[in-house]
Order: structure tokens, then sequence, then C-alpha cells
């Protein structure tokens, strides 16, 4: 979920530009020219996840991918979500140019927290590991963005407090398609190109 | 006349299968030769063990005379040797088509309004000025073809290899891109699974696939 | 009009930041009639504004749960902002703005990943689109079931897989002609009488507002 322009306070998005500065940074730094494809065509994932609906009941929610791609990313989650952030908000104005400091932490730093929480285990040969770790980087990613987004939002003052609930409350059952879509996600690259998650 | 490259006893290995065995090949300088095969015959390994991206397991390699083994070996006959991709679409780069076309040339260090005056050149040659300010992801198969053998050729390469480069390509194209490289005067070797009628006097060279 | 790219950008933030500063009603449409003004100068298609549209889904929350006055304030903000990135920097070609961006002394490493990301998104597109339309092809009616979720999840998974072997190739393509670590720019711009009068004037409107409103005040 991008925030729209003109909600933040302006030390909000000034801070939220600060730390993804930080992450770009640290990402950047680690990020080889010869990985420099992946990582580009991964922000591309990234991007046409964002228009990938997945019907649920009634209706569809789309994807969110920062939990399943920011696995195989880690650190260059940063740049990768920051990127195609970025051109959304260019060619879609989805976001905005202001709040894309704060809308890439709350995608790219639960990323690297899922990241290196669950990265041995998405890489071992034990089953009950795997797949606790496709479903929990997943959801947990997704749950972590929309915690983040409600603190942002109690950040304009008390009255958006039940705003921040909303937005909360909106990502649960995406959590849970991510969950599904993550498993068998995973289920695929282990049995047919194991080498994707042997690169983590 | 002189020896551009050569290959000697050159065996490759891919996972467990050995792909080319004791293979021996050397062009001279402007000479055109066709290496046919069925697929899986190791066309397109040859050329990857050419510039340096699959180590053989054993032989030797050539270039200009002089034996190339260390990777800084390797970076300098890059920058002589052009590799056309089996698919385009991997080996375009840029966003646009002028820029496709710059991206080889700026990397070599050419001042920049020497750059404009070879894209230009290089577009005509292909038939494709047209296309100069399209963007490289509107452009259909065939366009992309011809754009990403022309970026490889604006380089002028001393040995220039080409994987399959008539595949979807329409008969305009193929006429562009065949008498293109006839009158190419450096070295050429062009990988095809069909025998080409239109290069009847090149040199031949046949693998097998087992 | 033809603007230099970076001048486009450099007036985007100015107004941008300064409207995003802005707490009263009064201070945000004192921007009205600059943005009336580049939207005489740059005759940009009324189409380009649907793009508000999706910004504004986002609102819905807003207004839901905010008082209204507040709502407000932030519904005009908002538009008003993407309306000036709409008018001053999406009309420009992409690649150029990039290079403009590199120009303004963006690091060389992300303006590279932005270049291939920009045309690594139309190939995942393109492939995601083969991929449901061979599908859909052969039956696969989207619904919610555990074969809905298995077809799209083995198309994502899919996606990835080409997306590492290709970029492979890809990086063989940079090395192969002759790519050594500094990306190469192309395009090079200069800036002439009416950018430069362009851009005073910009700074010249934004530095009367926040005169008017006697500098921070009007943020507190």
């Amino acid at each position: 979920m991008h925030i729209s322009e003109g909600v933040l306070p302006v030390t909000t998005l000034a801070l939220g530009w600060g730390a993804t500065a930080c992450g770009l940074y640290i990402g950047f730094r680690k990020l080889d020219y010869h990985r420099m494809p992946f990582v580009a065509f991964l922000s591309a994932v990234f991007f046409i996840g964002s228009f990938v609906h997945v019907p649920l009941g009634p209706t569809s929610v789309h994807l969110v991918l920062n939990g399943i791609v920011g696995m195989l990313l880690g650190w260059a989650s940063f740049p990768a979500m920051f990127v195609a952030l970025f051109i959304q908000a260019l060619l879609f104005q989805f976001g905005g140019l202001l709040v894309l400091g704060v809308n890439t932490l709350n995608m790219a730093a639960p990323a690297v927290v899922v990241h290196y929480l669950f990265r041995d285990w998405l890489r071992s040969g034990d089953g009950v590991k795997f797949v606790l770790a496709s479903v929990l980087g997943a959801s947990g990613a997704v749950l972590m963005s929309a915690v983040m987004v409600g603190l942002e939002l109690m950040s304009c003052g008390g009255e958006f407090r039940n705003a921040a609930l909303l937005v909360f409350a909106a990502h649960i059952p995406v959590a849970v398609v991510e969950a599904v879509v993550a498993f068998f996600v995973f289920s695929f690259l282990r049995k047919s190109r194991p080498e994707v998650l042997k690169e983590l | 006349m002189g020896e551009i490259f050569r290959a000697e006893d050159v065996y490759v290995k891919r996972g467990e299968n050995l792909v080319l065995k004791g293979f021996n090949l050397a062009v001279g300088e402007g000479e055109k030769l066709l290496l046919l095969g069925p697929n899986g015959s190791g066309k397109t390994t040859f050329f990857e063990v050419v510039v340096g991206f699959v180590k053989p397991e054993r032989g030797r390699l050539l270039f200009m005379g002089k034996p190339v083994e260390a990777e800084s070996d390797f970076r300098l006959l890059r920058r002589k040797v052009g590799y056309v991709f089996q698919d385009p679409e991997s080996q375009i780069l840029m966003p646009t088509v002028e820029e496709e076309i710059a991206f080889g040339l700026l990397n070599l260090g050419m001042p920049r309004s020497k750059i404009r005056e070879e894209v230009e050149m290089v577009l005509s040659a292909f038939g494709i000025s047209h296309l100069k300010r399209k963007f490289t992801h509107e452009l259909s198969w065939g366009e992309k073809r011809l754009l990403s053998i022309a970026s490889i050729a604006v380089m002028k390469p001393e040995l220039f290899l080409l994987d399959e480069p008539f595949a979807g390509l329409d008969e305009r194209g193929v006429r562009i891109v065949a008498s293109f490289l006839k009158e190419y005067d450096k070295a050429v070797i062009l990988a095809s699974h069909t025998e080409l009628n239109f290069f009847e006097d090149w040199d031949k060279f046949y693998l097998r696939a087992d | 009009m033809s603007l230099d790219p970076r001048v486009r950008i450099i007036a985007f933030f100015l107004v941008a930041v300064s409207v995003a500063l802005s707490r009263s009603f009064s201070a945000v449409l004192f921007f009205l009639p600059y943005l009336v003004f580049i939207l005489f100068l740059e005759r940009v298609k009324p189409s380009h504004f649907k793009k508000l549209i999706p910004a504004n889904l986002f609102l819905v929350f807003i207004f839901l749960t905010v008082p209204l006055r507040e709502a407000l304030l932030i519904f005009v903000k908002c538009n008003l902002i993407l309306s000036f990135l709409i008018v001053l920097v999406s009309t420009e070609r992409f690649p150029v703005l990039i290079h403009a961006l590199h120009h303004l002394k963006l690091p060389d490493k992300l303006v590279h990943l932005v270049f291939f990301t920009y045309r690594y998104v139309h190939i995942i597109d393109e492939e995601y689109r083969t991929f449901m339309k061979a599908a859909k092809a052969r039956g696969f009616h989207p619904k919610t079931d555990r074969i809905t979720y298995k077809t799209l999840s083995y198309i994502l998974a899919n996606l990835i897989v080409r997306s590492y072997e290709k970029s492979k190739w890809a990086y063989k393509s940079m090395v192969c002609r002759g790519f050594h670590g500094v990306f190469p720019l192309y395009y090079h711009f200069e800036m002439g009488f009416k950018d430069l009068c362009f851009l005073g004037f910009t700074f010249v409107y934004v530095g009367a507002l926040w005169a008017r409103y006697s500098g921070l005040k009007m943020f507190m």
C-alpha cells in the first residue's frame, strides 16, 4: 500500500528519506555490477506484482511481494524497491516523489528483516522449516509494512488512529494470500531451480 | 593473411556432459566461416568459450597470435570481438534504440560527436533509421534482432560472432543482414542450424550432436 | 514548451515541497495560479489527469476516518502535488529524465539500476501477459480455489526463473560491449535563456509565498 502525497507531516517524510538513504547506501555498497541485472529483474517482478490480482471471495487483492522478493534480495531490497516505486510514481502517479522515502522504507525494511530471519530455513533441506520460512517470511513482511504505515499515519495526530487501524486491517487478508502464494512459489523454485535459492 | 583467432584441442563440460571434444578451429583476417550443427551441438558454447564466459577443461585459445588465458586477456579480447546473442531480448540493455547502439561506443571511450555519426551510419546501414528514438520495448521481434546486430556492428569488431542471427527475421531483414556480413571486411563466424544458401562461398565447419 | 529536464525536476521539488509544508488552505491555493500558468505553457492533454484516480483511492481511508476539514486539505495537497508531477515531470520522456537525474549528481549505480529496471518492467509485463493468455487458452478461470492460487504462483515463480536466466545473459551483454563499471551517458543538455527565466520565475513565486507567510510560521 503506497501512502499518497500530502498526507504525512514533513518530519515523517524527512525521517523516511533519511532511513531510506541509509538503506540505499548499504544496499548499493553490497551490490556488485554482476548482480545488477538480477536485482533489476526482481525489481521489475516486484513492480508487476502490484498489477497481479488474486481473487479472494467476492473481491480480489493485489500482491505486495515485498516478503517474497525481499527474501531473495536482502539489502538489495532497498535499491530494488526504491527504483520500482520511483518508476511507478513517475509513470502512474502511485505514491509520489516526496513520500518515496517513506514508501520505500515501508516495503524494504521488512524485506531485509525477513531475509536475515528466514534465509537459512529457506535453503535448508528440512521441509517443515522451509514451509515455515516461506509462509512466515511473506506474511510477516506484509504485516510489518502495515504496522509501519499505521505508525506513520499516527504521526499526523491522534485523529488518524482509526485510519491507521483501518489500513492495518485491510492488510490482513493480503498477508494470508501472500503466505499461500509464497508457499507455492518457493516450492516451485526449490524443486525446479534450486540454484536461485542457493545464491541468497 | 594473418590469423585472428585459433582454438586448439578444446574440451568443454556443461554439467556432466562433454559438449566440445577436442575442438579445433582457426579464422584468418577477413575470413568468413559458417558454423553449422543441430541444436545442442555446442555452437553457443563455443562462442561463450571465445569470449571467456565458459572456461574449457582443456585446450588453448589464441587471439591475434597471443594466448588468451587470464581474465585480463579476455577483457582485452572482448574489446575486439563482437558477439551477437541468440536471444536479442537479453542482449538489449537500454530503453531507447539510439542509446542501445551508443552503449558499446561510450564504453570504448569514443568522443560523443563521433558516436552520433556512427549511430546514424549503422542505423541507415541496417535500414532502421526511423526507429532511432523509439523505445526498445516497442520494437517487433525482427526489429529487436536487427538492433542487436547493429549495436555490435557499430563497434567494428575484428572478429564478429553471430548466433542464429536470422531466426525470426523477415525476408527484408535477412537480405539486409546477409549483405552487410558479405561486405564486412573483417572476420565473421556465423552459427546456424540450417544451411544458408546465400553464403555459398563461405567456408563451412560442421559440429555434431551426440 | 521544451524546457531543460533538469529545470523541470528542480522546479517540481521547489513547489512540491512548499505545498507539502503548507498547513492552511490559503497557502495551498496560492499555487493554483502557478499550475494554471504551466498548464498554459505546456498544453498538457486533459487525459493525463486520469492518473490522479488511483492516488485518490488511498484517500478514501482518510475521508472515512479523519475530520472533514483535515481530509479536504489532504485531498487538495495530494492532487496539487501530483498535478505538478504530471505537468512538470511526467510529460518528459523517461530516459531523458533519468539522464537529467544523473546530471543532477544522482549516483551512477542508482541511475544504472533505473535504466535496467525500466526496460525489464516491460519484459516481465509482456511475459506475465503471455503466461496468463497461455493459462486462459487452456481453460484457466481465476476464482478463490487451490488451482487458481497454484497457477498464479507458478506463473510468478516462472517470472523469477526467467529473471534469473536472462540476468545472466544481460551481464554478459554488458561485459561483451566493454562495460567497465562506469555508466555511459548519451544525452547531454544545455540550459538556455528560457530555462533560466522559468527557473527564476519559480524561485520568485515560491519565495513570495514564503515571505507572505513569514517563513516557517505558516507550517506550525
